[in-house]
C-alpha cells in the first residue's frame, strides 16, 4: 500500500495552513516565502484567482532519484521521496532534472544543502498523515492510500463535470506520481507544466546506461583487435626495412 | 636552441601575459575566498530556475571535450599503430591531463559541498549518467597520470620505472579509450533527462553520440592548436606534416556531425524554427556555421589545409564551434524552459579564466622542466 | 517573526477574501467548501488564574484574513495544541500579546474579565 496526496484547488481557500504545518513538522525556519524554497517545502499561490499548492509530486520512477550520483534521493516503499542532506554533494542535477521543477538549493549557505517536501515521511511511517493534510480545513489536501485517492478523484470528476477540467493530474505525468491534482481551470492556468513525458523520465538514461558493459566488451575487443592486426604490419613493415638496410 | 633554455630564457623578462596571468590570479583568490565563505548565491548568478551555468557548461563539457585529443591520439599511435605521430603525443597527453586537472578544480568550486567528492566512490547510483561520468573521469584522469608518467621519469632519469610504464602503454590506452568513450558521450546523456526543457534544436535522443564525435573533432582541434602557441611560446615549429593529415581526420568528424545534426533537426521537426529565426534558432545556424561549416569548407581547400595559417585558423573556428555548442546545450537550450536568461557573473568568469590561466602556466612550468617536446638532435 | 495586521487591513483582507469564499469557491452546485476549524479552546490555568480562558477559531479567523499563517506556525504550534500562556510571554509580544496589545485588538494588561471567566474558586 503506497500513500497519496489529492490536492482539489477547487477546495483551496489559500488559508496557508499547510504551509505552516510544514513548516512545524519539518522545523524549517521562518517566514513562509511567495514561492517554494530550500526553506520552504510548500505554498498556496494564488494564480489569476484560483488557489494552488506548490509541492512535490513524489513520482512512482522518480527523475531526481534516477539522478542523483550518490543516491542521497531515495523512494520509500510507503511512496515519499526523501532525502539524505548528509551524502548530498550538491552537484544540483535533481534541480536541473525534475519535470516539475521541485528541487530547491540553499544558495545563501556555505553549507547548501537541498529542500523539498519530503511527504511527511517520518510522520507516515507513524501511521500519520502528513502535516499539511491534518491540518487543512476544508479538505482540499486528503491523505490516504493513494489508489483510493484517485478513485475518489474520479468519483469527484464524474460527479462534476461542470466543476472540474476532465482530467487528473498525476497518473499520467512522469509515468504517475503521488500527489494528484483537480482542477477547476485548465492546468498550465495554474502554472501546472502541461509538457511532462508520460514516459518515466528515468527510461531515458537508462536506455544508454545499461548497454555500457556490453558496449565495453565489444569496444575492448574491436580496439585490441585494431592493435593486433596493425601491430603486425608495423612489425613487418620494420622487419623489410632492416633487411633492405642490411643489403 | 632547445625548447627548455627559450623558456628559461622566456621566464627573465616580465611581459605582457605574465601581468595578465597575475591580475587573473589575484583575482581568482579574492573569488574563491569569497565562493567558500558566502555560499554559490554570493558568487554565480545560478539560481533554483537555472541551477547549472558557465561552470558546468565551459569547465566541465568544454574542459572534458577539449582534452579529448588524448585520448584519440593516443589510440592513433598505440592502437592504429600509427608511429609517426608519436613526436606530438606527449604534448597531447600533458594537454589532457591537465585540463582534466582543470575540469576537477573547477568541480570543486561549482558542487555546493565539494568537500564530499569522494562520496560517489562509496555511495552508488549506477541509474544516474552523472555516477558514471564521476567514475569514468576519476579513473581516466588516473590513466592519464600514467600515461604521462614516462615523461616524469624521464626527466628524473629514472630508466627503470619508465620502461615499465612504456611497457603498459597499450593497455593503458585501450582503457584510457574505452574510458573516454563513455564519458566523453555521457556528458551528452546528462542532457537526455530534460526532454521537456531541452530546446528541439538541440535535443535528441542520439546526444551521447554527437557528444563524441563532436569531442574527437575538438580534440584534434585543440592539438592543433596546442601546436601553434607551443610554436609561439617556445619556438616549436609547427608539425605540418602530422597536423595536416589530423586536420583531415577532424574534417570527417566535423562532417559526419553536422550531417547528424542537420538529420536529427529534419525527422524532429524542429528545422522549420530555422525559416524564421528566434534567438535559439540564430544560435543554432552561427554554431553550426563557425563548428562545421567553416573548418570543414576550409580544410577541403588543399592550400589552407597545407598552409600552417589556414590550418590553425580553421582548427580556431572548429574550437570556438564547440566551445558554442556546448554552452548552447547547457545554457541557450534551456533558458526557454527555464523562463530565465543566465548570463555568468564576472566572478564565474574568472574562475573559469583563472583555471585556463592555469592551465597555461602549468603547461609552461611543464615545458621547462620535463622533456614534453622532442629535443633536435636527439631521438624519442 | 512579524504577524501584527492592523484592525482595518484585518477587516479588509476578510472582506475581500470573504467575497469569493462565500461565492463560487467551491465551484458551480457545491457551495463554498466547508470550513473545518479546530474545536473552541478552554485554558484552565494556574492558581494564580482568576479564571478559565476561552479561546475560538470561529471569531479569529475572518479577522485573520482566514489566513492561518497570521498565527501559525510563528506564534502558536499548529500541530500541536498549546497548553500554557502566560502573561509573561503575552506581555513580550508573544502568543496572543502580539496582538492583544491594546492597539490591533484590546489589551491583555487589565479588565481581567475581558478574558477570564471570573467568579468562583480559581
Amino acid at each position: 500500500m503506497s500513500v497519496g496526496l489529492l490536492f482539489d484547488s477547487t477546495r483551496c481557500i489559500g488559508c496557508g495552513a499547510c504551509s505552516a504545518a510544514c513548516k512545524e513538522a519539518n522545523g524549517l525556519p521562518l517566514p513562509i516565502e511567495e514561492h517554494t524554497t530550500a526553506y520552504t517545502w510548500t505554498v498556496v499561490e494564488n494564480v489569476g484567482g484560483v488557489n494552488v499548492r506548490r509541492l512535490c509530486f513524489h513520482c512512482d520512477q522518480p527523475t531526481c532519484v534516477s539522478v542523483c550520483p550518490v543516491a542521497a534521493l531515495q523512494k520509500t516503499p510507503e511512496g515519499p521521496v526523501v532525502y539524505a542532506a548528509d551524502r548530498c554533494i550538491g552537484c544540483r542535477y535533481c534541480i536541473m532534472a525534475c519535470p516539475f521543477g521541485v528541487p530547491k538549493y540553499q544558495w545563501d549557505r556555505p553549507i547548501p544543502v537541498v529542500g523539498k517536501c519530503i511527504l511527511c515521511a517520518g510522520r507516515v511511517a507513524q501511521g500519520l498523515p502528513t502535516a499539511c493534510a491534518a491540518v487543512c480545513p476544508t479538505g482540499a489536501t486528503l491523505f490516504g492510500d493513494r489508489d483510493t485517492l484517485l478513485h475518489q478523484a474520479r468519483a469527484r470528476l464524474a460527479a462534476g463535470p461542470d466543476t472540474y477540467v476532465d482530467h487528473v493530474y498525476g497518473v499520467t505525468e512522469a509515468g504517475g506520481t503521488a500527489l494528484l491534482v483537480l482542477s477547476g481551470v485548465p492546468f498550465e492556468k495554474l502554472g501546472m507544466k502541461t509538457d511532462v513525458p508520460r514516459q518515466p523520465l528515468p527510461l531515458l538514461t537508462w536506455q544508454v546506461l545499461s548497454k555500457i558493459p556490453s558496449f565495453v566488451g565489444v569496444w575492448a575487443t574491436f580496439l585490441f583487435g585494431v592493435h593486433w592486426i596493425t601491430k603486425r604490419r608495423e612489425e613487418v613493415s620494420a622487419y623489410e626495412a632492416q633487411r633492405e638496410h642490411e643489403r | 636552441m632547445s625548447t627548455a633554455v627559450a623558456v628559461r630564457r622566456m621566464a627573465r623578462h616580465v611581459g605582457f601575459w605574465e601581468a595578465v596571468f597575475a591580475v587573473i590570479v589575484l583575482l581568482f583568490a579574492g573569488v574563491t575566498v569569497l565562493r567558500f565563505t558566502q555560499g554559490l548565491g554570493a558568487v554565480t548568478n545560478l539560481s533554483d530556475k537555472f541551477p547549472w551555468g558557465l561552470w558546468i557548461g565551459f569547465d566541465v563539457l568544454c574542459g572534458v571535450g577539449l582534452a579529448a585529443g588524448a585520448f584519440t591520439l593516443t589510440a592513433i599511435v598505440h592502437i592504429f599503430n600509427l608511429h609517426r605521430f608519436e613526436p606530438i603525443v606527449r604534448p597531447t597527453v600533458l594537454t589532457g591531463f591537465l585540463g582534466y586537472l582543470m575540469v576537477i578544480i573547477g568541480l570543486l568550486f561549482d558542487l555546493g559541498q565539494p568537500w564530499r567528492i569522494w562520496h560517489a566512490l562509496v555511495f552508488w547510483n549506477p541509474h544516474s549518467v552523472m555516477f558514471e561520468v564521476a567514475w569514468c573521469v576519476m579513473l581516466y584522469t588516473a590513466i592519464l597520470a600514467l600515461e604521462f608518467s614516462p615523461v616524469v621519469f624521464e626527466g628524473l632519469r629514472l630508466e627503470r620505472p619508465r620502461r615499465i610504464m612504456r611497457s603498459v602503454a597499450t593497455p593503458l590506452v585501450i582503457i584510457g579509450v574505452i574510458l573516454s568513450t563513455l564519458h566523453q558521450s555521457s556528458l551528452g546523456s546528462l542532457y537526455l533527462i530534460v526532454p521537456s526543457k531541452l530546446h528541439p534544436l538541440w535535443y535528441t535522443p542520439l546526444l551521447p553520440y554527437l557528444f563524441l564525435i563532436s569531442a574527437i573533432g575538438a580534440g584534434i582541434g585543440m592539438t592543433i592548436l596546442e601546436s601553434y602557441l607551443s610554436e609561439r611560446a617556445f619556438g616549436r615549429r609547427l608539425e605540418m606534416d602530422l597536423l595536416e593529415p589530423l586536420a583531415r581526420g577532424m574534417v570527417v568528424a566535423l562532417g559526419v556531425y553536422g550531417l547528424v545534426r542537420v538529420i536529427v533537426i529534419w525527422k524532429n521537426g524542429a528545422v522549420a524554427m530555422l525559416l524564421h529565426p528566434g534567438y535559439e534558432a540564430r544560435m543554432f545556424l552561427l554554431e553550426m556555421l563557425v563548428g562545421v561549416v567553416l573548418p570543414v569548407g576550409l580544410l577541403l581547400i588543399e592550400r589552407v589545409r597545407t598552409n600552417p595559417t589556414g590550418l590553425v585558423v580553421a582548427a580556431v573556428f572548429a574550437v570556438l564551434g564547440f566551445v558554442m555548442n556546448r554552452l548552447n546545450v547547457s545554457v541557450t537550450g534551456m533558458e526557454g524552459a527555464a523562463g530565465v536568461q543566465y548570463v555568468p557573473s564576472w566572478m564565474e568568469v574568472t574562475v573559469s579564466l583563472g583555471l585556463v590561466a592555469l592551465g597555461f602556466a602549468l603547461f609552461a612550468v611543464a615545458v621547462r622542466y620535463l622533456p614534453i617536446f622532442p629535443e633536435p638532435g636527439h631521438g624519442e | 517573526m512579524d504577524t501584527s495586521i492592523s484592525r482595518a487591513r484585518c477587516l479588509f483582507i476578510a472582506t475581500v477574501l470573504a467575497t469569493p469564499l462565500a461565492g463560487s469557491a467551491g465551484g458551480a452546485g457545491e457551495g463554498p467548501p466547508e470550513l473545518r476549524l479546530p474545536p473552541d479552546v478552554t485554558y484552565q490555568g494556574v492558581e494564580t488564574s482568576p479564571g478559565p480562558v476561552r479561546f475560538s477559531h470561529t471569531t479569529h479567523v475572518p479577522l485573520a484574513g482566514t489566513r492561518c499563517v497570521a498565527c501559525h506556525p510563528g506564534l502558536f504550534a499548529i500541530l500541536q495544541p498549546t497548553r500554557h500562556i502566560t502573561h509573561e510571554e503575552m506581555n513580550a509580544g508573544k502568543k496572543c500579546g502580539a496582538c492583544h496589545d491594546g492597539i490591533q485588538a484590546s489589551t491583555v494588561q487589565d479588565a481581567c474579565d475581558h478574558c477570564h471567566r471570573m467568579g468562583g474558586g480559581s
